[in-house]
């Protein structure tokens, strides 16, 4: 039988994923991924305690919101990146150090 | 749902993020996020949550996906990139990575807080078998409210009354239960079921908000007649539940008739003036019915902060060009 447990750590697996990407990639785009794990990641533990403990479907609300948040996230990161990446030439965070512009 | 299929689900996810965390090629990590929001869209499937399913195929791998590899494609010069930290980024964030998922996993493992409210045993078995049989039942009829009601459940809502442990009289303990169900339930959504009760097929097990109101002796099992009907809907009408103020009086936004059949359903759905949204199999009907009944409102609040940030994204784009 498949417990809360199982899917919590499941959660648990991809957000540590996520997390290391995060950390480690040298690409905004790689980085976008790992955000997008993490996201996931909370959002399959909504989703998981909106069936075992609440009931209803207010955790799965809860999930459509972080989805849309995902969703205007990548847009915006994206068109930032690409205009970054036009001035500077890379997308690379270890080399993109000015805020001046 | 088979636990295979979760076990399968599960290492193909944890596979394909590996794959995105790992890989030196962008879009072969672009490609390996798509089966990991594929596989997590499974289990939304698993969790009763198929509106939640759709969006997520429909905005993840549909849009975002999409999105990121038009991002990689406008970006690079060469598609294998620097991607690797170099070893002294990697080893900080290994150990930062496996303490933390060590530290989330020894949490949702042993500390489990959700399950510690288990306080009482019931020693003869004989309400939590019944409590089993009415959870088992709940969820055949269809997914509303999936979730099983555990005997914890009442248990911890007995403790919480002042009950001693294994001091439990029948007839409390099946108030009990009526009344843990109550507090469970959402405040807008009234199920009225029917069903030949498992200990005795010729007795009808008429369960009205979640709770068991009454057995109807010699219930047909095809049909109720129009004067049980009627009284049906005048308890759901007149009861006050525990933890509401007043009784229901007002019109229930969504009100699931199972089990009922003929003339029996739609009268009491007359008698709350509403379409009967009769014959809901899957759960995901129903739950779609609730995502847009309920929350209309919030989704259109979502879709609008979707609509801003794609905006805000264009005009940013755009101002290069011109510039």
């Amino acid at each position: 039988m498949i417990t809360l447990t199982h899917y919590v750590v499941l959660s648990a697996l991809l957000f540590v994923f996520g997390m290391f990407a995060v950390l480690t990639r040298r690409n905004a785009i790689a980085i976008l991924m790992g955000i997008e794990l993490i996201l996931n990641a909370a959002n399959l533990n909504f989703a998981a305690f909106s069936k075992y403990v609440v009931g209803g479907v207010q955790g799965q609300m809860i999930a459509v919101f972080v989805i849309v948040l995902a969703a205007a996230e990548a847009a915006v990161a994206l068109a930032i990146i690409l205009d970054i990446y036009q001035k500077v030439g890379t997308i690379s965070p270890d080399e993109t150090r000015e805020l001046k512009g | 749902m088979s636990v295979g299929l979760f076990y399968l689900f599960a290492a193909l996810a944890l596979v394909s993020s590996f794959i995105v965390v790992t890989t030196r090629n962008v879009v072969h990590s672009a490609f390996a996020l798509m089966g990991a929001l594929f596989c997590v869209s499974a289990f939304y499937v698993f969790l009763d949550a198929g509106f939640l399913a759709a969006i997520q195929l429909l905005v993840y791998v549909g849009g975002i996906l999409v999105l990121v590899l038009f991002g990689v494609m406008m970006t690079s010069g060469s598609l294998v990139m620097k991607l690797r930290a170099p070893v002294g980024q990697l080893l900080p964030a290994g150990l930062v990575g496996l303490v933390l998922l060590g530290l989330l996993i020894y949490a949702s493992v042993t500390a489990d807080p959700w399950k510690q409210i288990l306080i009482a045993e019931d020693e003869s078995g004989d309400l939590k078998t019944q409590i089993d049989a009415a959870a088992a039942e709940e969820e055949t009829y269809s997914g509303v409210q999936t979730q099983t009601i555990h005997p914890r459940l009442v248990f911890e809502f007995a403790e919480s009354e002042g009950y001693e442990r294994d001091i439990l009289p029948t007839r409390e303990l099946s108030d009990l239960v009526e009344r843990s169900l109550t507090r469970l339930d959402t405040q807008r959504l009234y199920v009225v079921k029917s069903q030949p009760s498992p200990a005795n097929p010729r007795r009808h097990l008429v369960i009205v908000e979640r709770r068991v109101v009454s057995l109807l002796d010699e219930a047909d099992s095809a049909n109720i007649p129009q004067e049980q009907a009627d009284l049906i809907a005048k308890d759901v009408a007149e009861r006050t539940p525990i933890g509401f103020d007043e009784p229901i009086r007002r019109r229930p936004a969504l009100l699931v008739i199972t089990g009922l059949k003929g003339g029996a359903r739609e009268k009491l759905a007359e008698r709350f003036g509403i379409e009967p949204v009769s014959d809901l199999k899957t759960s995901t009907g129903l739950g779609d019915a609730v995502m847009m009944g309920e929350f209309l409102l919030p989704f259109e609040v979502a879709g609008i902060i979707l609509l801003v940030a794609l905006i805000g994204a264009a005009v940013v784009s755009r101002k290069e060009i011109e510039a």
